[in-house]
């Protein structure tokens, strides 16, 4: 996992908050795919990527607690 | 500005936003556009990161004591997330790197669904359960 997403990933569980918007901009990609049918480029896959190991990592640190 | 956008603007919305981020791409996926594999496969993720969202937020919950009553977060449910999101990445990210392989892709849209079965009856302080619209696929 890239350093920039660890160091968000601890801001945003300091500030008790979710990864909301990278979810909206994940949203926003994919929703644009299935409707064009388009594969994702390479920025958007790293998008919908990152908002995902985000959410899975800041998941997986809650629930141990 | 998009719809998307509008709505996060809303006042109060975050915490209702990961239902409402599910519906467009459950109906973007519904309209039989969505056959290309690599699309399908980033919407799965982001199907279970919006999944993983509410998630969090209920595990964040106050713990479920004898002496406080709902919303309040059950170790046993955050035990059922927590194994039910793992499974749901791992083979999310199999079909991510198999693109193009159908069995990866339906193992990975059960894995899926299973967690957003899970947490589409998760109460949310002060809300109503999300009832997901991807999870009856």
């Amino acid at each position: 996992m890239p350093i920039a997403i660890i160091v968000t990933l601890i801001k945003l569980i300091q500030m008790g908050i979710t990864v909301v918007p990278q979810v909206i901009a994940a949203a926003q990609t994919a929703v644009s795919l299935i409707e064009s049918g388009a594969s994702p480029t390479p920025e958007q896959q790293a998008e919908i990527d990152a908002a995902l190991d985000m959410a899975h990592a800041a998941l997986q640190e809650v629930a141990q607690v | 500005m998009n719809v998307l956008t509008s709505i996060q603007a809303v006042p109060g919305i975050g915490r209702y936003l990961p239902c409402i981020l599910l519906l467009p791409i459950a109906l973007a996926a519904c309209s039989g556009a969505g056959s290309n594999p690599a699309a399908d496969v980033a919407a799965l993720e982001v199907r279970l990161t919006a999944a993983e969202d509410v998630a969090i937020d209920y595990i964040r919950l106050p713990p479920c004591t004898p002496w406080n009553g709902a919303p309040c977060s059950d170790g046993t449910v955050v035990a059922r997330i927590r194994t039910a999101d793992m499974r749901a990445y791992t083979l999310v990210k199999t079909a991510e790197q198999t693109i193009g392989d159908p069995a990866a892709i339906s193992a990975a849209q059960a894995a899926v669904a299973a967690m957003t079965d899970v947490t589409a009856s998760l109460p949310h302080q002060g809300s109503e359960p999300c009832r997901s619209p991807s999870s009856s696929r």
